[in-house]
């Protein structure tokens, strides 16, 4: 499959080799006979001197310098990775199933509903009684579980971070609690964490990022 | 303790919150609330009053509406909906999400109030960011609405 760009979107479709190009390419770029310059080149990516279309340098800048932090939403058996640079967002998804993956630039404000869209935030029905993990491995109405971990960065390196899982069934929407309780929510509540989150205005009823949920580094 | 003020629109009755600036709009049948905070990133409430067909339902009004905001805003996401009431009428809560140029997202929270031959519609909008922390002040404004007239 061949190297995709949109300029109007700032989207590209690439592979993993592509992208590593796109993003390296300001600091030393590529032999211009490598053929993923050759390719980021035939879809207008980059220019002639492997700098970035200007719709995607944005997104190369905070893939090397991630200001403000990393994150990873997992849904759907899928992860997509951000990263939080000081005025944009670059997301990195799965594009199709032979390893390519679409590399897209977000203002910052944008992220919760880029995330809603991801994971079909939207109106159903209010679930009612608390419940428990355990109870909900089997329940045939879970329609989608998924995780949002972000990462703080500060001046001194890395300030924090917080996670939110959220069960999404056909009864309505949960979330998973640190004692692996599982409370009722609406898409309303989901809707202010996923703010919160981004705003970082307010910490509670997020849980503390554990050690052991990855996260992306910076490209660079 | 600070005082909330209250504007009249007929006899619909809205709650200012503390320090934010009103003023009316078109032949009065509309009253806007600005936050008073200097920067981009302030809240606006508002509260309308238009005619109603009585031959819809009030779900069906209320579909309506959120239907016509969708055509008229590219992008809009409805992220919730919520039967609900305000002061003892049946209700509708739209919480949707839209891309926009000044802000880069922007939140819209409704109440939707079919009231006869009337149709009551409270607006709370505010950057995206600024949503969480507004939130309870939207819901706030909407509980002291007094919309007067017949049960």
């Amino acid at each position: 499959m061949s190297t995709e760009f949109d300029p109007g979107t700032g989207t590209l479709v690439a592979d993993a080799a592509e992208l590593d190009a796109l993003v390296r390419c300001a600091d030393a770029p590529p032999s211009p006979c490598s053929s993923e310059l050759r390719a980021l080149r035939r879809a207008d990516a980059v220019d002639a001197r492997g700098q970035p279309h200007p719709a995607l340098d944005p997104a190369v800048r905070a893939l090397r310098r991630p200001e403000a932090g990393v994150l990873s939403l997992t849904y759907a058996g899928r992860t997509m990775h951000g990263w939080r640079g000081a005025d944009s967002i670059a997301l990195l998804m799965p594009a199709d199933g032979i390893g390519r993956r679409a590399l897209v630039t977000l203002w910052p404000s944008l992220l919760p509903e880029g995330i809603a869209r991801a994971v079909d935030l939207a109106p159903r029905p209010r679930s009612r009684a608390p419940t428990t993990v355990d109870a909900l491995a089997d329940d045939p109405t879970v329609n989608r579980w998924w995780r949002l971990a972000v990462a703080c960065f500060g001046p001194n390196g890395r300030s924090g971070g917080s996670f939110l899982d959220v069960v999404d069934t056909f009864g309505g929407l949960y979330t998973v609690e640190t004692d692996r309780s599982v409370l009722p929510t609406t898409p309303t509540g989901v809707w202010r964490l996923l703010v919160r989150i981004v705003a970082r205005t307010r910490r509670d009823g997020l849980r503390p990022l554990p050690p052991e949920i990855e996260l992306p580094q910076p490209w660079i | 303790m600070t005082t909330w003020h209250r504007l009249a629109v007929g006899d619909v009755t809205v709650a200012t919150p503390p320090g934010w600036e009103t003023r009316r709009e078109g032949d009065g049948a509309t009253i806007v609330m600005t936050e008073t905070r200097g920067d981009h990133a302030a809240a606006t409430i508002m509260v309308t009053i238009a005619d109603r067909t009585q031959d819809e339902s009030s779900v069906a009004w209320a579909q309506h509406v959120v239907a016509s905001l969708g055509e008229r805003i590219p992008r809009m996401r409805v992220i919730d909906l919520e039967d609900t009431e305000v002061d003892g009428r049946w209700a509708r809560r739209v919480l949707s999400h839209h891309p926009h140029r000044r802000h880069g997202g922007l939140v819209l929270e409704r109440w939707l109030v079919p009231d006869g031959s009337r149709g009551i519609a409270l607006t709370c909008s505010v950057p995206t960011p600024g949503y969480d922390e507004r939130a309870d002040l939207f819901a706030a404004v909407a509980a002291r609405l007094e919309l007067g007239g017949s049960r």
